[in-house]
């Protein structure tokens, strides 16, 4: 399901294993509980459906806040992403489909400030991160994004290690977008200087500088 | 409210029902033969949404091949319709109507009104989140109103949404100051709400 990384509008997503409703795995940088909203809805949505004769679950949709979840059966195991609240459930399915059925790469243009904050942000989960924490950073950047991307998060998203744009971003709206990104990369200087100590994120964000140069 | 049920029946919003979290129960007539099953539906609804605490979860739809089921949530009740899945149906349509139905007063049954905090509560959290988060504060503080769908020009809030609310920031802050100092921070910010 990694094809699911790549779909712009969807903030994250977790995959249940029907059978006993344990999570197997959570992507992306949603700040809900999404595993358990899963694994409870689907194991609710099963018994509901039986009782009220409705036929197989074809999707459950959970609204909160400014999100919304649609959790979907895929083979044995149930599928539940996060996406803005105003988004239709049958749309997230339809993208789902069509991001299984094609490898279609979609060019996206950027403006230059929000291009090159993304490079700096790459720049500096890289060299955070070395060969070893690659992936802890990743992590990282995906909290980050959670906690601080606001309006940002359903555009971006982690695919392959590095962050990246899945959709246009809003004309207007660029400013917005660079804010949300700056704050993101202050906080992974501050997780740099908590988990290395001041001298050494200071010594790995000039090189980021350099390279940047 | 039964009556108002079978009116909305009548347009197009088949087997209406409202549910109260101890089970009382009001329905419209072409419900009557589900009523045993609406009422466990409910109770699994219930148990599954205090389950997960944290998040407030307020309209739920689920749709299988041959019914779906649309339910707005309240505090103490659930508000919703069963209908038959097929070709014409427009979901966004039977929302309408059920939203509809909310607005009336008569809309829910055992629903009490929660004692509420005034919106000055959301400044004093900002300044309390201040002195742990710095510049982090205010996009922390916006992202979590809008995650739980709170305005910051509301006049009256909920105690629950407010725990919810605390509870969202604090797991948010742990990621930047660690889980002591967030810790800190929530305490001050429950202290608020005695």
């Amino acid at each position: 399901m990694e094809a699911l990384d790549k779909i712009a509008g969807f903030i994250g997503y977790a995959i249940v294993n029907g059978e006993d409703g344990s999570v197997q795995s959570i992507r992306g940088s949603s700040t809900a509980p999404i595993g358990e909203l899963t694994a409870f809805f689907s194991s609710a949505g099963e018994v509901i459906v039986k009782s009220l004769a409705m036929g197989d679950i074809g999707y459950i949709s959970l609204s909160y806040g400014s999100k919304r979840l649609v959790v979907f059966p895929h083979g044995p195991k149930y599928v539940g992403i996060e996406v803005e609240r105003d988004r239709n459930p049958r749309d997230v399915l339809k993208s789902v489909e069509a991001s299984i059925s094609t490898t279609r790469q979609v060019e996206v243009k950027l403006a230059h400030s929000i291009r090159s904050k993304i490079y700096q942000i790459n720049l500096l989960v890289d060299e955070f991160g070395g060969r070893d924490q690659k992936q802890h950073w990743c992590e990282l950047l995906s909290q980050g994004l959670g906690i601080l991307g606001g309006d940002v998060v359903p555009y971006v998203g982690v695919v392959n290690d590095k962050l990246a744009i899945k959709e246009e971003v809003p004309h207007g709206r660029e400013e917005d977008f660079v804010q949300a990104l700056r704050s993101i990369i202050d906080f992974l200087v501050k997780k740099a200087v908590a988990e290395m100590g001041s001298s050494q994120a200071r010594q790995r964000v000039q090189a980021v500088i350099a390279k940047m140069k | 409210m039964e009556s108002i049920l079978n009116r909305y029946a009548e347009k197009g919003l088949s087997s209406c029902f409202v549910i109260s979290r101890t089970g009382d129960i009001a329905i419209a007539r072409d419900a009557e033969g589900k009523k045993e099953q609406l009422t466990q539906m409910a109770l699994v609804v219930f148990e599954t949404i205090s389950a997960i605490g944290e998040i407030k979860v307020d309209k739920i739809e689920i749709v299988g091949e041959s019914r779906g089921l649309i339910m707005q949530l309240g505090e103490e009740s659930l508000l919703g319709s069963l209908f038959e899945n097929g070709e014409g149906v427009v979901i966004e349509e039977l929302w309408t109507l059920l939203e509809d139905i909310k607005k009336r007063p008569a809309a829910s049954v055992g629903e009490r009104k929660p004692e509420l905090l005034e919106a000055a509560t959301l400044e004093k959290m900002k300044l309390i989140m201040a002195d742990y988060l710095g510049d982090f504060t205010e996009r922390i503080y916006n992202n979590q109103l809008k995650t739980h769908g709170i305005s910051s020009t509301v006049e009256e809030l909920s105690p629950k949404d407010i725990r919810r609310l605390i509870a969202t920031l604090t797991k948010a802050a742990s990621m930047i100051i660690g889980p002591t100092k967030s810790r800190d921070m929530r305490n001050k910010l429950l202290e608020l709400l005695r």
